[in-house]
């Protein structure tokens, strides 16, 4: 059973091969996932696409109001771009928290989402940031936004021959503060066990935009708007710190029902919440 | 909320196979013409550096520099049996038959050097420096590759084989009680931990770590050791388990079987305790496994200064140091 290897030099090449050969086709970026699926025969393959020629995908850069991640960015660019750092800190902490360098140098944003776990880091962040995917395939381009896009464990609605080329999202208004923290059962090479981000957008003291993602407590991350709620049209000392993180722990409680790690959960997540509090400044 | 305590452990452990059970390692040596030295011997370097320690044996009983030194280790084709590297043995067992080996070559060089040296006793010569020298008269010597080449061309054969036995007695099979090892390391360590009282989660900012081993031979890579212990010790209390379905190990991988990684270990203080083990080459004993043992009751103590629960089920994962606070409440 011989697996056919494709490199193709442009993006037609790429849709070309997805549209013509011989599936079940899989794309390869960094491999970090793939490889150890497919040794583990997670599921069939008949042809690899590695699209690591496609410089174009490897970007990051403003357009308009928007900022746009090439899919085949790695963890480190992300964790080493000034423009992350400024805009959106709570991306490069993300970044910075998979695994260890050589996982960094190698695993892919686009990867990360089309894996689509539970627990992947850098979506965690995506999502609190309402980011839109945008897909191209034989048929053309579309724009997905990431929580449509993800449906469920290791689900995406990409169909076999669809690219993710690019996620994109709204630049941040300037003065926002964002965090992210991430509880792994040890320091280092750790999927996140649960994780939680945040952005809040100020007038002054006072919030106009709050986004709270959660990761690891859902099949795919998820905002909550309940959490978000809390923080909106609140000057940063008005924020009711114990009742949030009594309600975090609610959520999560919901999302889990009396799924065996929800009785650690639920409570952990408290501790989590407090951390990402005083990092952003609230406590 | 961040809670902070500290906890001592102190253990014991019986190093060898124990019990009676024969524990024996058999060395070979051959001294050449040149004055440089081959052993063989049996005992496997798995990485904790036997093989440095045992040549540093050679060349200290031989009074000779490291860099004359060849060692063969655990080659079958060549290499005469020195049980497992296992039971923190090597260095002691294998040590003292190497030295033991050395000293028959040794014995069969000086009985040549005493005469040419006209002394009556080989006690009366020291090897040092390069050369067997008259104790108290360092005047009158040979260098040691000149002695060798003469000794050799004399006909004799610079060579020695020893073995040597661990000793170790049965224990009563009646009521487990005896006293089945020779000899005994001992260890302490204290820790410091901080626990999250809301996660779980524990982290070990500090170990004190004092190691009893006898003699230091090799006193870097004995630091080595008890630092590798007190990881191995960490791992124990807080991550590593292993995992059974039907039989079946759940977690055959390092992705899945989690260690300490270089972020998980705090700061290690190390001190080495030298108390003389009479038995030992030069006084050593062994440093391997005992160096781990005293991590996980130190760090279950502090965690229990920490936050006053229990925890007799390792690891202590975050799960359960919740369980035991609310039960607690
Ligand atoms: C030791 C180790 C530690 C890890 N630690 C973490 C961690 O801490 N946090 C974390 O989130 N993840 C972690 N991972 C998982 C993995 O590194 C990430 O999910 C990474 O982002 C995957 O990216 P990749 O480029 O390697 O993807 P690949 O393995 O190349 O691909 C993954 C999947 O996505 C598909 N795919 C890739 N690119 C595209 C694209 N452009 N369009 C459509 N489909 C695509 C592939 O076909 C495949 O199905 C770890 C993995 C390992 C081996």
């Amino acid at each position: 059973m011989g697996v056919e290897f494709y490199k193709p030099q442009k993006l037609e090449d790429v849709l070309d091969v997805l549209a013509t050969k011989k599936g079940p086709l899989k794309i390869l970026a960094g491999g970090t996932d793939l490889m150890l699926d497919i040794r583990n025969k997670k599921y069939e393959v008949a042809g690899i696409v590695d699209i690591n020629l496609l410089s174009e995908l490897k970007n990051i850069s403003v357009e308009g109001e928007f900022i746009k991640i090439g899919s085949l960015v790695t963890f480190t660019q992300l964790a080493n771009s000034t423009l992350l750092q400024e805009r959106v800190p709570f991306l490069v902490e993300a970044a910075n928290s998979v695994g260890a360098p050589q996982i960094r140098n190698q695993g892919t944003i686009g990867g990360n989402i089309a894996n689509a776990s539970p627990a992947a880091d850098s979506v965690v962040p995506l999502i609190a940031l309402d980011a839109i995917c945008s897909v191209l395939s034989p048929l053309g381009n579309r724009d997905i936004p990431l929580n449509q896009l993800l449906c469920g464990v290791g689900k995406t609605r990409l169909a076999s021959d669809e690219l993710i080329v690019e996620v994109k999202f709204k630049l941040p208004r300037k003065i926002t503060r964002s965090a992210f923290v991430k509880f792994g059962r040890r320091n280092a090479l750790a999927i996140a066990r649960m994780s939680v981000a945040i952005l809040l957008g100020l007038d002054g003291n006072k919030v106009n935009a709050a986004r709270v993602a959660l990761g690891a407590v859902a099949p795919n991350p998820f905002r909550s708007l309940e959490l978000e709620n809390m923080f909106l049209n609140k000057a940063m000392e008005e924020i009711d710190v114990d009742e949030v993180i009594a309600r975090s722990s609610m959520v999560v409680s919901q999302a889990l029902g009396n799924r065996p790690s929800a009785k650690w959960k639920n409570e952990a997540i408290k501790g989590l919440m407090r951390q990402v509090l005083s990092k952003i400044g609230i406590m | 909320m961040k809670k902070r305590g500290i906890g001592i452990g102190c253990t014991f452990y019986g190093t060898g196979y124990g019990n009676g059970f024969p524990d024996i390692s058999t060395a070979f040596v051959e001294i050449h013409d040149d004055g440089s030295v081959l052993i063989l011997t049996g005992a496997v370097d798995c990485g904790q550096g036997s093989t440095t320690v045992l040549t540093q044996i050679a060349a200290e009983e031989l009074g000779i520099p490291t860099d004359m030194v060849t060692i063969t280790c655990a080659d079958t084709g060549c290499t005469p049996d020195s049980g497992t590297t296992a039971a923190t043995r090597q260095t002691y067992t294998t040590g003292n038959a190497i030295r033991l080996a050395c000293q028959k070559a040794k014995k069969t060089l000086l009985e040549w050097a005493a005469k040419e040296l006209g002394t009556n006793t080989i006690e009366g010569l020291v090897i040092a420096e390069g050369k067997i020298m008259v104790k108290g008269h360092p005047q009158k010597s040979i260098t040691f590759k000149e002695a060798c080449a003469k000794a050799r061309f004399a006909g004799n054969r610079l060579i020695g084989e020893a073995s040597f036995t661990t000793h170790a007695t049965q224990v009563n099979m009646e009521d487990g009680q005896g006293a089945p090892y020779w000899p005994y390391a001992f260890g302490t360590q204290i820790a410091e931990v901080e626990v999250d009282t809301e996660t779980g989660k524990v982290e070990v900012l500090r170990i004190v770590a004092a190691q009893d081993v006898g003699k230091a031979i090799n006193p870097q890579s004995v630091e080595g050791q008890i630092e590798g212990g007190v990881a191995q010790g960490l791992g124990w209390s807080l991550l590593e388990e292993v995992k059974l379905s039907s039989g079946n190990i759940t977690n055959p991988a390092f992705s899945s079987y989690l260690i300490p990684t270089v972020l998980d270990m705090p700061e290690i203080e190390t001190y080495i305790i030298e108390s003389h083990e009479p038995t030992g080459p030069y006084g050593a004993k062994g440093v391997g496994e005992p160096a781990m043992l005293s991590a996980a009751p130190a760090i279950l103590n502090a965690i229990h200064d920490a936050i006053g629960v229990r925890i007799n089920d390792l690891p202590a994962t975050p799960e359960k140091i919740l369980e035991a606070l609310q039960e607690k409440k």
